[in-house]
């Protein structure tokens, strides 16, 4: 069966050529951004019913939200990397 | 990079950057020799790391792909149960259901917990009771929640919607402070949440709700506006535009509807109106009536005959009160004084009959104008005589209901100009969001 035009499966494949850089503009390590890629396509999921209208652009929105709040967090010495 | 990216990532991406990133990237656009060091500035171990965390081959993120498509499989199967077992859950008496709840392990499942959230809201729109019961049963739900199943973040998310729509049940029954309090909880909440930025921005369109019912409009407008930006950035296009006719409403309660009229333009380009065709009615009917209180009638009059199939395909009382009352105002306006009585005295009769006493005052003081202007004191003072014993029966507040007694008396004792009319129709238009608001027969 071939997954569905907005499967999280499919819209990880359509982010693929942004997500890198994406990630490394804000300096997220690998494990981080793997659990933060998990966490947006999980939003999507749980949230389906909410009948998201872009979910390419929302997991994105999401993912570069958390991106800027872990580096303002880098930035405050909070959370230092390892 | 193997695919080009679509103009949404690419809006997407610049839109994350802070201006000064967007300064350098403008600069690598036109210098090739900076853009020949980008090859070899980033050391390699960084880079490396990077590609592996999102490429669909990487065996890390098939295992993650996969894990989100079992969790979507599991969430399908309780969203398939979910129905009957709201029923089930909701048939027995309010006061059994907690208890039902806490021992049937049966309804601890996302599909029944997401289905009473949005339960909630929708019933809130007829009755906000019901619907603060529904929120509430949602929260004592959540509390027997998996978190090992459905993880905290994700629950903390929905826990943080239940308590935002019951803060917006609360405000729609008037109780401001448990609404305050309501939306402080749900503000909690988020910060325990995934950090979704839309979750975020319906919280701050139904606080600003609130805020335009304190009458706090700068308040209000400053909330929608965040929400906005918030839900274009995140490609809800329709959500913003909700947030944008809503918008509109705070600059009309606020006194200046010429505010509103560009934003609902804006707004009707990002509705859907197969999503939600209601939404569309509210814009474009909340449009037409601005431009009628603008004295704008030719352009409300142009506007009104292109939303007619509109306005038919809602054939209910709610709808089509309204709907005479606008035409009563472009009537009016147009001089066609007849037609503006018809219209003006059908919506007054449906709003009566709709049982909705600040709406049925509102219509009752454009046909007092009406008649007023044109000298009709019997009818005025026959109007003026009916209104009050229609609203000293209802829940109309008491400032209100005091402004209609001293109309009737200043109609009765024929000193009732257009300006006392024009005086107590703005008040009740204040008055029906701000039950604190008090009366002064002195102008």
């Amino acid at each position: 069966m071939e997954p569905s035009e907005d499967s999280p499966t499919e819209i990880l494949h359509r982010l693929s050529g942004v997500l890198p850089a994406v990630f490394f503009a804000f300096g997220i390590p690998r494990e981080k951004a793997e659990k933060i890629v998990e966490t947006a396509l999980l939003v999507l999921v749980y949230k389906k019913r909410m009948r998201i209208e872009n979910p390419e652009r929302r997991v994105l929105r999401f993912i570069i939200d958390v991106c800027c709040r872990e580096a303002a967090k880098e930035e405050l010495g909070e959370d230092p990397p390892p | 990079m193997k695919i080009h990216p679509h103009d949404d990532v690419l809006e997407g991406f610049l839109l994350s950057m802070e201006s000064g990133h967007r300064a350098v990237l403008r600069h690598l656009q036109g210098c090739a020799y900076c853009r020949s060091r980008l090859a070899y500035l980033p050391r390699a171990a960084e880079t490396e790391a990077v590609p592996g965390v999102i490429h669909p081959d990487a065996g890390t993120i098939q295992e993650a792909a996969r894990a989100v498509a079992a969790r979507e499989v599991a969430l399908e199967r309780e969203r398939d149960e979910a129905p009957g077992l709201f029923l089930e859950l909701v048939e027995p008496p309010a006061e059994e259901r907690e208890a039902l709840l806490g021992r049937a392990s049966r309804f601890h499942t996302w599909g029944v917990f997401e289905l009473l959230v949005e339960r909630s809201l929708e019933v809130t729109l007829k009755d906000p009771a019901h619907g603060e019961s529904l929120g509430v049963l949602a929260l004592r739900l959540a509390d027997h929640l998996d978190t090992e199943r459905y993880g905290a973040e994700h629950i903390a998310d929905f826990r943080a919607r239940a308590w935002a729509y019951r803060g917006n049940a609360c405000r729609m029954r008037f109780d401001f402070p448990a609404a305050e309090a309501a939306f402080l909880s749900a503000h909690s909440l988020l910060k325990e949440g995934t950090g979704d930025g839309v979750e975020r921005a319906i919280l701050l369109d139904l606080r600003a709700s609130l805020r335009r019912a304190q009458r706090r409009f700068g308040e209000a407008l400053r909330l929608l506006g965040r929400a906005v930006v918030i839900f274009l950035g995140a490609g809800e296009g329709h959500r913003a535009g909700r947030s944008l006719v809503k918008l509109s409403t705070v600059h009309h309660h606020a006194g200046n509807p010429a505010a509103g009229i560009p934003l609902l333009h804006q707004a009707l380009e990002l509705i859907d109106p197969e999503r939600e065709p209601r939404l569309l009615l509210c814009a474009r009917h909340n449009l037409i009536f601005y431009q009628a209180e603008l004295g704008r009638f030719q352009e409300a009059q142009t506007l009104y005959r292109e939303a007619r199939p509109l306005y038919r395909s809602f054939d209910e009382p709610w709808v089509q009160n309204r709907r005479s009352w606008v035409r009563g105002k472009i009537a009016r306006g147009l001089g066609q004084l007849k037609q503006a009585e018809a219209r003006f005295l059908a919506a007054r009769d449906g709003f009566l009959n709709e049982g909705v006493p600040y709406d049925t005052a509102l219509v009752s003081l454009e046909l007092a104008l009406l008649y007023a202007e044109q000298g009709r004191t019997a009818e005025l003072k026959r109007l003026a005589a009916e209104m009050v014993p229609v609203f000293a029966s209802r829940h109309v507040h008491r400032e209100a209901l005091a402004a209609l007694t001293f109309l009737r008396q200043a109609v009765e004792a024929e000193r009732a100009s257009l300006d006392v009319v024009v005086r107590v129709a703005d008040f009740l238009r204040k008055s029906e969001h701000d039950p604190e608001l008090r009366f002064e027969a002195q102008g």
